[in-house]
């Protein structure tokens, strides 16, 4: 009972030891709050790249002969854990708003787009989401058939709604494209270039920033017959195959399952998942985090410091006490508890201190960033970095736990030599000591 | 009879440098329950080295410490600390009181030694009852919530008493006890003293100078050079 009693009226009346505990609250906070911003954006842009994507995706190789969805597709459904597919056909080419049409139009105008040519019938109402995402009635693409278009009439095209703004269009305006194209099934191996009009069909929204920004949705029929050469008509080619998993199947053993299929029907392409196809981008977020992380723990190796500097200090204060608790009957392991337990102690509250102001902290992050920003024009978290529009937040438990663990072990550690020290005092000597 | 604490050929030296300095040089001594013996001798003779090592808190270079005939000076350090707590209370020349708590928790730390958290617990209200009583039977009932700076030299020394006694010993060996004291005062704790050794039966090892306190002991015990000087046939007949 004592070392707690004697830790309780230590740390009470040592105003030094507060140092420790600033430290480790300092320590705990940035460790929490500034990766859970971190976590918080990777949450978000999982979830906005995985809204782009469908669980798996059938993608040929660059070369390839022209192949029919409708074969390949009666193929993949063989899985019983595929439930739905739809063809996707991608090419990529520059867009220029027609001069008329814009309100301004410079270099930096002509983007270089991804075209995605898709079938909405078989889109499984995520497109259409997309589509009442929209909200300018200026903007706003028909739920149904967005693509129609009359047969001599330009084919529709559809563009993230701020490419749209930022281009300064409206429903109706026209595009100009301009690609290339080399047919892979003819002995000529000279580029075609095309250019063709394309009337604006309206516009969508997907969250997903980067990708509104540069992707463009025609009609796959229309890309299909842009992009023929010299295929046979009628063929419904396509380079990529969204595939949609059964409810709870393992995208991992699907996609095996269906690369082995591919491999068996010599079938020149690839199965990979949506978490595979982002990996590079993921992974890279996620090390900027670990990176960040390491980087703060040396604020925690920084409080362990003050830890031990001020216990090395209480031990030369006290040490006639550690004489008189020896004279009324304590122990050198009880001598040694009462030191270690003052450091834990103070890491203890630093670090409850130091979560509660993480938590504070990310619970205002808005507020405050957004008075900073008004007031002071410091931009502390730029929203518009992945296109958010709130600065997302997300306090993993597990790090957490791991940064109270980091801090306890670490209080330890530097605890345990002061500790030892007052534990090898020689009783007598002590209470000589003024 | 039974002695209550007894040495045995006690030596104690210490190292200087590559010199040995002998302090001990081969004590024999008792102690009986409810006598209250002085040890006197010249600054140097060992006095309070012995009685450091009659109260294991310094071990002997050779010889034995016997409690109530347990040779405890061989016991491993933690048995020894639970010896010293249940059996023997110290009482020092500076008082030694904790500076950050208040007389009552001074006396209160004397009996939360042995306990566990949910142990202490359990009796704190009788502990601090007990501690009150203390240090009311001292004259300090007034004084329960005042720190050891805001005490007098005295009533700092009568909290140090009370300390002593809460984990109720059968000795309590008191270095110097009046040492620090004006006279009036010295003789108010020596008065302590007796009151506590007549009503309680505890027993007294006063380490002093002063022969006034050596004449009014049961007995005295004179140390000179690290050896008890043999009682002259007067002390012995107890005259």
């Amino acid at each position: 009972m004592y070392k707690f009693f004697m830790v309780y009226k230590y740390l009470l009346n040592r105003p030094i030891n507060l140092l420790g505990m600033i430290g480790v609250l300092i320590a705990t906070w940035a460790l929490i709050f500034v990766p859970s911003i971190f976590s918080g954006y990777i949450v978000k842009i999982e979830h906005h790249v995985r809204s782009t994507v469908a669980d798996l995706s059938l993608i040929l190789r660059g070369g390839s002969r022209p192949l029919s969805f409708s074969k390949v597709a009666k193929q993949l459904q063989e899985d019983k854990d595929v439930e739905s597919l739809s063809p996707r056909l991608s090419w990529y080419g520059m867009l220029i708003p027609a001069k008329e049409n814009a309100e301004t139009v410079s270099a930096s105008d002509q983007d270089f787009f991804q075209l995605i040519g898709i079938d909405d019938e078989l889109e499984k109402g995520r497109f259409a989401s997309w589509l009442r995402a929209v909200k300018d009635p200026q903007l706003q693409a028909p739920l149904s058939k967005p693509f129609e278009h009359k047969e001599n009439a330009p084919p529709k095209i559809l563009l993230g709604v701020d490419k749209a703004k930022e281009l300064g269009l409206k429903r109706g305006d026209t595009l100009v494209l301009t690609t290339g194209f080399r047919d892979d099934s003819e002995a000529d191996e000279n580029v075609q270039s095309i250019v063709i009009e394309f009337e604006l069909g309206g516009c969508f929204s997907s969250e997903h920033f980067a990708f509104d920004e540069y992707s463009a949705f025609v009609s796959i029929q229309d890309l299909r017959n842009i992009l023929r050469g010299s295929a046979p008509p009628g063929l419904d080619r396509f380079n990529e195959i969204d595939i949609h998993a059964r409810k709870g199947a393992d995208l991992d053993l699907l996609s095996d399952r269906l690369n082995a299929l591919l491999r068996d029907r010599n079938i020149p392409g690839i199965v990979v998942t949506w978490k595979k196809r982002q990996e590079r981008f993921l992974e890279s977020v996620e090390h900027q985090r670990f990176l960040l992380q390491l980087v703060l723990a040396a604020l925690m190796v920084v409080a362990g410091f003050l830890i031990f500097a001020t216990l090395s200090m209480m031990v030369s204060e006290k040490t006639k006490d550690i004489g008189i608790l020896s004279a009324l009957g304590a122990t050198r392991k009880g001598l040694l508890s009462i030191f270690l337990f003052s450091g834990l102690s103070v890491a203890i509250t630093g670090f409850f201190l130091g979560l509660l102001g993480a938590w504070i902290s990310c619970k205002n992050l808005n507020a405050v960033n957004d008075f900073l920003a008004d007031r002071f024009s410091l931009n502390l978290f730029p929203k518009d970095v992945y296109g958010l529009k709130v600065i997302p937040y997300a306090i993993d438990p597990l790090w957490v736990a791991q940064v109270g663990l980091g801090a306890m072990v670490l209080a330890g550690l530097f605890s345990l030599f002061p500790a030892w020290r007052a534990a090898r005092l020689d009783p007598i000597q002590s209470m000589r000591s003024e | 009879m039974t002695a209550l604490l007894k040495a045995e050929g006690i030596h104690k030296s210490y190292r200087a440098g590559t010199r040995e300095l002998p302090v001990l040089r081969g004590i024999d001594i008792e102690l009986f329950a409810g006598e209250i013996v002085a040890l006197v001798g010249a600054s140097g003779a060992g006095k309070s080295t012995l009685l450091h090592v009659l109260g294991l808190l310094d071990r002997p270079s050779k010889g034995r410490v016997y409690y109530r005939d347990i040779p405890v000076s061989e016991l491993p350090p933690a048995k020894q600390a639970r010896i010293r707590h249940r059996e023997i209370g110290f009482v020092f020349q500076f008082y030694h009181l904790i500076a950050e708590l208040t007389a009552l928790q001074n006396v209160c730390l004397g009996a939360m030694m042995l306990d566990s958290l949910p142990q202490y617990l359990g009796k704190r209200k009788q502990v601090r009852a007990r501690a009150s009583q203390l240090l009311d039977d001292m004259g300090l009932g007034d004084r329960l919530k005042h720190r050891p700076s805001q005490l007098s030299g005295g009533e700092r020394q009568r909290v140090a008493i009370a300390r002593a006694l809460i984990s109720e010993p059968s000795i309590i060996l008191a270095d110097e006890p009046t040492g620090n004291l004006d006279s009036h005062t010295a003789e108010e704790i020596l008065d302590l003293i007796w009151r506590i050794n007549e009503n309680d039966g505890v027993s007294f090892l006063i380490v002093t100078h002063n022969e006034q306190v050596a004449a009014r002991a049961d007995r005295t015990i004179r140390l000179r050079d690290g050896l008890v000087v043999p009682p002259m046939p007067t002390q012995e007949a107890g005259v």
